[in-house]
């Protein structure tokens, strides 16, 4: 048997998959050629090397199908100060929202595709779903809200996971978000990760906003996202002001910390106690320190 | 070297079909058994299609979800019965990582599978201990030459070296006969070692 013959033949010759016949000509090959023979010890090594790298499958991945394969127990229509919405629930927790009267359908075509097909009856919202999707449209916020995100990859739920960070009535620009995810490089991969929330307005990734201004995307409109941060409290037309102007921070003149320009930390103090920042190597040379509470960007070292 | 292994520690064939049989009944606990004695197999074989393990999860999820309607909704007790369920299982989650990778590479914003992604799966795999820093540098290198194959070169050598597949049951989900995928095997493998550091190739040969 040649060379080129007896080596594809090696590793199933180490695992005893060859016929007899070929098992025998290869073995004796070996015997007598001395780099078909070091060939082998190399397969040898790269396959127990390669078979030490076992996979494992994130640790909650069961629960997961679990959930998707019970599927969703209902879906409804709540009316809230932002028009219809619409929601479906499982029995871990909401998982869906829609906003907008013709949310139906895609709500109903998202929750057949995590079940596998099935579609969920339409029937009254519980009313403890209705209200907190009531409080947060109202601009009121969710706290702990009655979600269930066990269906969504790991990266998906760190990110959202993270929103819960951004206090009601402030907003974090995507970079910042990436950051606390802990995937800092990830910024776009974060975007994405904010645009396949399926829990909107209840996690809420309209407060991720450009950090040259405007309100950014969202899946139900930028004015939809408008709406609901100004219900939130958040002062849109000074942000705006503010980025047209080049300043993302904020300089605290009292403690020397810079902030984001809606850190509750600043926002609350007169005008004349702080001044504004381009940058975060501009806060730094200025001799000011990062916010402890509202982790703003820090400069490259 | 010892025959190739099953990593996965999957249930023993004979009792593979009554798994199914419970999991189609709804017996209780039956699909978390079913998920927890596979899923380790085939995110594995799904990472190495798709190359980024948040891609894998969900498609993971996505192959059981489909398993279990098909037990639940199509499957009647003879089908299930006759059910080689590891295999059918593979062929599952093969249908949707590839269909994924047609959707991700028809949407032009998505990337293609990064190296990185790689590196960290490896870095949460490989044990802690103070022998371990070595197997995790090797572990790491191979990770990302691993990562840099096509998907389809991948895709074997997981199938044959990590999951620990014979070349028949290759076969069978790839297709081919077995004396072609030995060659490709053997030339993946090749092309692997091209991706390793030299001196780690010459400490081989």
């Amino acid at each position: 048997m040649r060379c080129e013959r007896v080596v594809e033949r090696l590793d199933a010759l180490r695992t005893n998959e060859l016929p007899v016949r070929e098992r025998r000509e290869v073995a004796e090959h070996l015997e007598t050629c001395r780099s078909c023979a070091d060939e082998n010890a190399a397969v040898e090594r790269l396959a127990g090397e390669l078979g030490s790298l076992q996979p494992h499958a994130p640790r909650d991945l069961a629960a997961g199908v679990i959930a998707r394969s019970a599927g969703d127990e209902g879906c409804g229509r709540v009316d809230t100060e932002l028009g219809p919405v619409w929601v479906s629930w499982g029995a871990g927790g909401i998982t869906g929202v829609r906003i907008g009267a013709r949310g139906e359908r895609g709500l109903r075509e998202a929750s057949a595709r995590r079940s596998g097909g099935r579609r969920p009856p339409r029937v009254e919202v519980p009313e403890r779903y209705a209200a907190a999707l009531r409080e947060a449209a109202a601009g009121r916020g969710a706290h702990e809200p009655p979600v269930d995100l066990s269906s969504l990859p790991r990266f998906v739920r760190d990110v959202l996971g993270a929103l819960s960070r951004i206090p009601l009535g402030e907003v974090r620009p995507y970079a910042w978000l990436a950051r606390e995810a802990g995937r800092p490089a990830a910024v776009r991969a974060v975007g994405n990760a904010l645009a396949r929330n399926p829990v909107p307005l209840l996690v809420p990734c309209h407060r991720v906003v450009p950090m040259s201004g405007g309100v950014g995307n969202y899946a139900f409109g930028s004015r939809v996202k408008r709406s609901v941060l100004e219900r939130e409290g958040v002062p849109l037309d000074d942000l705006e002001a503010l980025a047209r102007r080049g300043v993302r921070y904020v300089g605290n003149l009292s403690d020397h910390s810079y902030c984001f320009p809606t850190c509750g930390h600043v926002l609350h103090q007169p005008a004349d106690t702080w001044i504004p920042l381009p940058s975060s190597a501009a806060a730094a040379r200025a001799g000011y320190r990062p916010c402890t509470t509202c982790r703003p960007m820090e400069a490259a070292a | 070297m010892a025959p190739a292994r099953r990593v996965d520690g999957g249930a023993a064939p004979d009792s593979a079909f009554e798994l199914a049989l419970d999991v189609r009944s709804g017996r209780p606990g039956a699909l978390e058994t079913m998920i927890r004695a596979h899923q380790d197999a085939l995110f594995g074989y799904v990472r190495a299609i798709l190359g980024d393990p948040d891609e894998a999860e969900e498609a993971v999820q996505d192959a059981f979800v489909r398993a279990h309607r098909a037990l639940t909704t199509k499957y009647d007790e003879d089908r299930t019965r006759q059910l080689d369920l590891r295999a059918w299982l593979f062929r599952i989650a093969r249908n949707v990582a590839l269909n994924r990778l047609r959707s991700a590479r028809r949407a032009a914003a998505s990337a293609l599978p990064d190296g990185d992604s790689w590196h960290e799966t490896a870095l949460r795999v490989v044990p802690d201990g103070p022998a371990a820093v070595e197997a995790r540098e090797r572990s790491r290198l191979l990770e990302s030459a691993l990562g840099r194959l096509e998907p389809a070169e991948r895709e074997l050598l997981q199938l044959r070296f990590i999951e620990g597949l014979a070349y028949a049951e290759i076969t069978g989900l790839a297709g081919g006969t077995e004396a072609a995928v030995r060659g490709k095997v053997f030339r993946a493998l090749q092309r692997l070692r091209g991706l390793l550091p030299a001196e780690e190739v010459a400490h081989a040969m």
